[in-house]
């Protein structure tokens, strides 16, 4: 089909590439009433869009399944062993934690007397230490 | 009155999973969701076998994420984009796309899933096979907009691509089945 009215009829190509949104109302108002206009006079385009239609429609005879009968039930008790597991393993968790903690201040913690001077006096004769302590 | 997914959202939100009213909550959103999930998965990744335990997982990774859902886009736009990223990874993980739609079908007859008649099946093997033969992507955004009625934005939002990229991929898919069927 030729372009009746330049620049506000469109031509098939630009239709053909809006028929499948134009099908599926996700055009604007405006270009679906080009769309519409084009349509009308155009037969190698209805053909498209009744092509695109019956394509729609094989794939729409797709039969549904169903899920097996204890479906529900079975997601619900997955989910609840899921929830006591993961709860179960965040509590070891934590007390895995805190005892990590407990060692690291057991091991680190301050003699209950301080320590005398004298007791890091204990170094070679002559060495560098030994001159510093001195000093001290 | 009938609660929204919102509002059974909020519910799973609000109380602990195992309290009664989160379990309610959780067990209404699996039962209005089984069905459409089970049988998009079950098109998109074409084994039938896989489909229930992918649902299933959908809804535990719905469960997980239940507590970072953010009201602005839709709770069903939510979910399907959880059964979609799941399906791809399924399809990427087994690398056996090629013989997918075969184990769909070899399963399919082997258990008599389909009690119906022969003829219904093999109307059923025939859009199968045409469904296999479309580039993922272009078969995932074909079947939100005709068997389960989303909007291309709503579809671009599952498929992470712009409005723009989703009306691309469901008139390609549209042309390449039309093909397909003008061939047989």
């Amino acid at each position: 089909m030729s372009d009746r009215k330049k620049g506000v009829s469109m031509n098939c190509q630009d239709v053909r590439k809006k028929i499948s949104a134009y099908m599926d109302g996700e055009n604007d108002a405006a270009m679906s009433q080009r769309i519409r206009e084009h349509l009308s006079e155009c037969a190698e385009c209805r053909n498209t869009l009744q092509a695109f239609q019956d394509t729609d429609s094989f794939l729409r005879k797709l039969p549904t399944h169903e899920v097996s009968p204890g479906f529900t039930r079975q997601v619900m008790s997955e989910l609840r062993y899921n929830v006591r597991h993961k709860s179960h393993s965040a509590y070891n968790l934590l007390n895995r934690f805190m005892k990590f903690f407990e060692i690291l201040f057991d091991v680190s913690e301050l003699p209950k007397s301080p320590a005398s001077l004298e007791e890091f006096a204990d170094f070679p004769p002559g060495s560098l230490c030994k001159i510093y302590f001195k000093i001290l | 009155m009938t609660d929204s997914d919102l509002d059974l959202i909020k519910a799973v939100q609000a109380e602990s999973f195992l309290s009664p009213r989160g379990q309610q909550a959780f067990e209404e959103l699996v039962k209005r969701y089984q069905q459409p999930l089970f049988n998009f998965v079950c098109r998109y990744v074409g084994e039938r076998s896989v489909a229930e335990d992918l649902t299933q997982e959908v809804f535990l990774r719905v469960w997980q994420a239940a507590p970072r859902f953010e009201a602005r886009g839709k709770v069903s736009t939510w979910i399907f984009k959880i059964a979609y990223n799941l399906s791809m990874n399924e399809i990427k993980r087994r690398r056996r796309y090629q013989n997918f739609y075969k184990g769909f079908w070899d399963d399919a007859r082997a258990e008599s899933l389909f009690s119906k008649q022969r003829d219904s099946r093999e109307l059923e093997e025939d859009i199968m096979r045409a469904l296999a033969q479309i580039p993922e992507n272009q078969r995932a955004a074909l079947l939100l907009r005709v068997n389960d009625g989303f909007s291309y934005k709503e579809i671009s939002e599952i498929l992470n691509v712009s409005p723009a990229a989703v009306e691309s991929l469901i008139f390609r898919a549209r042309t390449k089945l039309r093909e397909l069927r003008s061939e047989k």
